[in-house]
Order: C-alpha cells, then structure tokens, then sequence
C-alpha cells in the first residue's frame, strides 16, 4: 500500500490503492457493525441438551438456505449472473454432508454448545484451504467464512440480512470483503478493504454489480474518516477523502463519473436547452433485457419476439410457455414500457423453421402481419399470450411490415375474440397497439393508421432499402446508412407531422437511431422517442446531451431544403462540426 | 464392489469452486460413496469443502475410490463426463 498526500488542496487526502472494480463514486464512508466480533458463548452441554443443540444447528442451515435462495432469486431478476452463481454454490456448499457429520461427530466428543463446535469447524475447514500455497485456493476461505458466519448469525439469532442499515451512497469501509456483504447490500456506492484480491467472489460481485472496489488501503487510517465524504475513483484506485469543490466539479464532468452516475440513478435523457428524448433498447434475445438494470433507457422499444421461436420452436402453440416468457421480460424491465412486435418471419427472414411445427403454415412469401394473419391460429396464441403478460406491466403490441389498414383492422378484430377466449383468465382489458412504418405503402397512409393505433414505430431499415431500391444483401447498404437520403428524411418528416396531427407517439427503431451523428437531425425531424441496440445507448445518450432542440430544428429545416444525399452529409457534418468547437 | 481409478486434474485452475460443484452435483446420482484422496488425504467426494480442502491445482493425481453397487458404473462415467477436468492417469479395477 502506498499512502500520498497531494498538496492540491489543504483540506482533501488521497490515497491510493489497487483497483479491483472500476467506476467512479461519490458518497459517505460507513463501517459495518460486525457482529461475530464478539465473544462466542461458551459452555458444556447437560445430558440430553445435544439433541436441542443440533436441532438448532439444521434450523439455522435451513434458514440460511432460505436466506441464500432469496439472495439468489433477487440477484438473478436484477441480472446478476455471475454473482448468481456464487451464491448458488454457497446454497450447495450448506448442503455439504462434511459439515454436517463434523458436527455432529464433534458435538458429541466434545459435549460443548453448538457456536463453539460450529465455529471450530468452520476454523478447521478454513486453516486447510488457507494454508495451501495457491492464492486462488486461499481466497476461497473467504466463501467458507462468509457462510459460516451466516449459519452463526442465524445460530445467535441474528438477522442475516443487512440490507436496512444501510443508507443510499455509502462507501463501505471493511478489513476483508465478503460475498454476501456486496450481494444483499442495497446503497453501496462503492467498497474500499484493506484485503482481498481480483478473484475473490466478492470481487466479482462488485464487478457483475458495477460498484468500485479498492483494496490495499490501511483499514485503521480509513476508519478514522467514518461518515465523512469521499470519492472512490475504481478506475485509478484512489480514495479521496473530503474531496475539494473544484476535485467534485472536476468529477462530475467526466466521462466515467457521469455513467456510473447514469448507473445508480437512471436520469432521463435530455438535450442542453431541456427537450427530454426518450431512450429505448431494442432487444432480440432475452438474455440482453438484463442489461437494462445497469442501462440508462426508458424501457423496450423494439422486442423482436421471432428470435423467441426461432431458439424455441416449441413456444409456437403454447399460449402458456409464451404468457410466462412474456411474464419474465416485464418483470426484468423493472417496470419500464416493453414493446411486443409480434412475429415477423416471411420474406427474407425464413420460416422454414415452422414447417415441423405446424400444419397450418402458408406461403412464406408473405411477411409480417400477412403472414400472421394468413396463419390466424398462431397469432391468437400470441395475441392471448401478451394480453394475459399485458395485466402484470406496461406491455405494448407492434405489428410489423402493415402496408393496407384493413390489416390493423382485422388484428383488432383478432384481439377482441382473444379476449373474449380469454373471458375466465386475468388478462388486460386494455392494450396499446402500434404500427411499424417500414414499406413506403405505409407511409402514404401514416394518417389512416395513425387514427387506428395507439403509436406508430419507424423502421428506417426496411424503409431505406425499400424505398432506395437496395437490397439487403447489397454491400454498400451499409455505406448508405450514414448518409440519409432526402427521400427517407421526408419520409420521416411526413410520419412525424401525420403522428402529431393525430396525436399519438411516434418511435424510431433503425440502426440509424444508434448513429450519434444523425441523432440531431432526427431530433429536428420531430423524433422524440429512439430505440436502439443496447450497446449503442451510453453513446446516443452522450450525443443527445450535446445537442441544443432548437439547433436540431434548425437543421432539420435546413436539410429538408436541400436537393442530393452528398449535400445531406456535408450539412450535417458541418452542424457536428459548429457544435463540437 | 468396489473400484478404483487415478485421475490427474487438467483444467488449468486446478479442482477450484466450478469443477467442485458441478463434481458433487453430478456424484449425488451415484448411491457409491466416493473417497478422493491426494497427497494422503483422503475426503468424501461429495463434499465441496471436502475436494476444496484438497486443493488440488493442475496436473495433481486424485486417487478414486468407489464402492456400492453402482461404484462401477460410476468410476466409468466419470471421465467420459468430467473431459474437461481430468484425464486418465490409470485404470484398475478391483
């Protein structure tokens, strides 16, 4: 460890240790009360008294089972994998007959009270795996002692769980970290121990959980400091203890500070003069929608749920298997809107994998909603699905590739026998129903569809190679995506008006929503809701910070003016130009 | 019956947390006790503290021995299950 004081400031300290998580936090250093520092009861059983005491000994594994099967429900919904993982082996580890037999066999040799035969099992266990020469090996003694000390607390009748006594933005100061500290703890903006290494479980907790975690710092010097502010900086492995104004200030504006930031407090998504965007995920497996708790986003904006069928064929006639995945999805949403786009297979995305699954399959050259409405059993099924998810959460339907309104018309009339199907089972009276503009048939009539739904959602892909005549296979398809257009971009601005003059929401789901430099215009395009791919949020979110609403407009009116694609770009790299300097 | 197998550790952190469970979860279908011995100490197979005691890092040799009336079915599978954990050392059966 090395201890510096930086003479920037008179009043802040810094120290600095090794990094273990990244990130940057500010908060309150607090200190644990640590119960198993005091003294174990100790004592010699009286006849028959052993029966009660390992009585006692299965009622504190078994709740510490509870305990830990909680815990690991908990962190699984909140998308914690690998901490997870940790604690299902800790719910294994409990289950351990070596425990167990030990204590039985040294309850009975030894005729003391269950702590301290507990105990000194536990000790034994952990002198065998510290002893071992191998770092990896010993930092497993950490899990042993994090267990035993949750059997203990339950022994002493104790609450195992913490989570109360902790205040939101605290920096946890501790001797050595445990699992369970980092796992069930909520309010923990960051860790700061004076032992433990890179692959303790408890490191990886904070790792999957996103908290800063420095070790090597005196434990001592950094108790002396208890309830004063400090940043932990996991990205340098610094503690700056009272930091200055000007060391805050200097904080806040950094990259790193602001995601972490985003992270803990999910801050919506505004431009500099205060125009707030909404900012969705689109997601095709539901093993991305976990992202979303570490994710500053507003919801779904795009689930593509033919990935579902594609991975799972056999959710295809099983109303139930789909009313529980769709269940899953609002529930890992946290409460944020998730939007459904029904099953889109046709065309170039190929349904051949039906063909085992159903004889009710027709022609796969229809897409889309033509396609679901030529196959009207298997639209039900998912219709009455989502309906039923829809009374758990804020689920909307989308339906893909519309090109006439008679079909918006008959899914509306599809809906309505599924609900009166579903007349004995709790389902959603009411739900929000989209329509994806993504044919430049669709377009035309945004203004009919637009009075039959609920919201539109813009799908610039499809519209770009249908109206632009590329096919998607073509290789410079991709080179056109960051250059619009002028068709596509008055494409956009007619849906936009169309959707206004009705009244209703209007999204935008393309890649071109994750390309920062065509945020502004899209924004002065009248666009207030993007969705785009996971990874691409912190990215768009930086961006749609930088800009200014009315510049946006500004532009937009600009290019809406101009004649060829090339005259496009150059204005809008000249805008990004101006606004960077 | 009885058998008996040596294995050597091949996954290259050793018999560390992953192997150990997926081990036990897997040897809980087996009615054979199992004793897993390596330098000279011997633990229950079905013990996660048991094998982690034992910290056996790559390359280590684990003695198995089974006995029960699945001990040999079980010592059979055992490799064809574990591939990625162990490799043969030498096979006797008894």
């Amino acid at each position: 460890m090395s201890l510096r004081r930086k003479t920037t400031s008179k009043k802040e300290l810094r120290l600095l240790g090794s990094s273990i998580s990244e990130g940057i936090a500010l908060g309150t250093l607090i200190a644990l009360p640590d119960a198993d520092e005091m003294p174990l009861p100790e004592f010699s059983l009286s006849d028959g008294e052993e029966e009660e005491h390992l009585k006692r000994f299965e009622d504190a594994l078994s709740q510490s089972k509870r305990d830990l099967n909680q815990l690991h429900e908990n962190l699984r919904y909140a998308g914690h994998e690998d901490a997870a993982n940790i604690i299902h082996a800790h719910i294994q580890m409990l289950d351990d007959p070596m425990i167990e037999e030990e204590v039985k066999n040294r309850l009975l040799a030894t005729n003391k009270n269950i702590e301290v035969v507990f105990d000194s099992v536990m000790e034994d266990i952990v002198h065998k795996i510290v002893k071992h020469k191998s770092s990896f090996f010993r930092d497993r003694a950490v899990d042993v002692q994090d267990l035993s000390k949750r059997v203990m607390n339950h022994l002493r009748k104790k609450t195992g769980e913490k989570s109360q006594a902790i205040p939101p933005q605290s920096i946890l100061v501790v001797k050595q970290l445990k699992p369970s500290d980092v796992a069930s703890m909520k309010g923990i903006a960051g860790v700061i121990a004076e032992k433990g290494s890179g692959s303790c479980h408890a490191a990886l907790i904070a790792r999957s959980k996103g908290i800063p975690y420095i070790t090597r710092l005196d434990h001592q010097t950094l108790a002396s400091f208890i309830g004063r502010k400090a940043i932990i900086d996991g990205n340098k492995g610094e503690v700056i203890v009272d930091p200055s104004d000007t060391t805050v200030t200097a904080l806040r504006t950094s990259r790193a500070f602001s995601q972490s930031i985003r992270i803990s407090k999910k801050t919506s998504t505004q431009t500099c003069d205060g125009a707030i965007i909404c900012l969705l995920a689109n997601i095709s497996q539901e093993d991305e929608i976990k992202v979303l708790a570490g994710c500053p986003v507003d919801g779904v904006g795009l689930y593509r749920s033919e990935f579902l069928f594609l991975r799972r064929p056999e959710y295809l006639h099983s109303e139930e298997l789909q009313y529980h995945h769709y269940r899953l999805l609002l529930q890992q949403a946290g409460g944020k809107p998730v939007i459904v786009r029904v099953m889109d297979v046709g065309g170039d995305k190929d349904p051949s994998f039906f063909l085992n699954y159903t004889n009710l399959y027709n022609p796969p050259t229809l897409r889309g909603i033509r396609f679901l409405l030529a196959n009207r059993e298997i639209f039900k099924i998912q219709l009455k699905a989502l309906l039923r998810a829809a009374s758990h959460g804020d689920l909307k339907i989308l339906l893909p590739f519309v090109s006439d309104l008679q079909e918006v018309l008959d899914t509306k009339e599809l809906i309505k026998k599924a609900k009166d199907e579903l007349a004995n089972t709790p389902h959603a009276e009411k739900i929000e129903l989209g329509v994806m503009i993504e044919i430049p048939a669709a377009v035309m009539i945004a203004d009919l569809l637009a009075k039959e739904c609920d919201f539109l959602s813009l799908g610039t892909n499809d519209l770009l190679h249908f109206t632009s005549g590329i096919d998607r296979t073509d290789t410079c398809a991709s080179e056109q995506i960051f250059s619009l257009p002028l068709s596509l971009i008055r494409m956009i601005a007619e849906v936009a008006k169309k959707a206004k003059e009705a009244n209703i929401r209007l999204s935008l789901c393309g890649e071109i929503a994750s390309n920062p430099s065509l945020v502004s215009l899209l924004i002065g395009l009248g666009i207030s809701e993007l969705s785009c791919s996971v990874r691409y949020v912190s990215t768009v979110q930086d961006a749609i910070h930088k800009l200014a609403y009315k510049d946006c407009c500004k532009l937009a009116e600009t290019v809406l003016g101009l004649s060829t694609t090339e005259e496009i770009r150059q204005q809008v790299q000249d805008f990004l130009k101006a606004h960077e300097s | 019956m009885k058998a008996l197998r040596k294995l050597r550790v091949k996954h290259e952190s050793g018999l560390h947390i992953r192997p150990v469970t997926d081990l036990v979860k897997w040897l809980g279908s087996y009615k054979a006790s199992v004793v897993v011995t390596h330098n000279n100490i011997s633990v229950n197979a079905k013990s996660i503290i048991g094998l982690l005691s034992l910290a056996a890092e790559r390359s280590a040799v684990l003695t198995i021995q089974a006995e029960g009336e699945d001990a040999h079915q079980m010592v059979e599978d055992l490799l064809l299950h574990f591939q990625d954990y162990f490799e043969e050392e030498s096979h006797v059966l008894t």
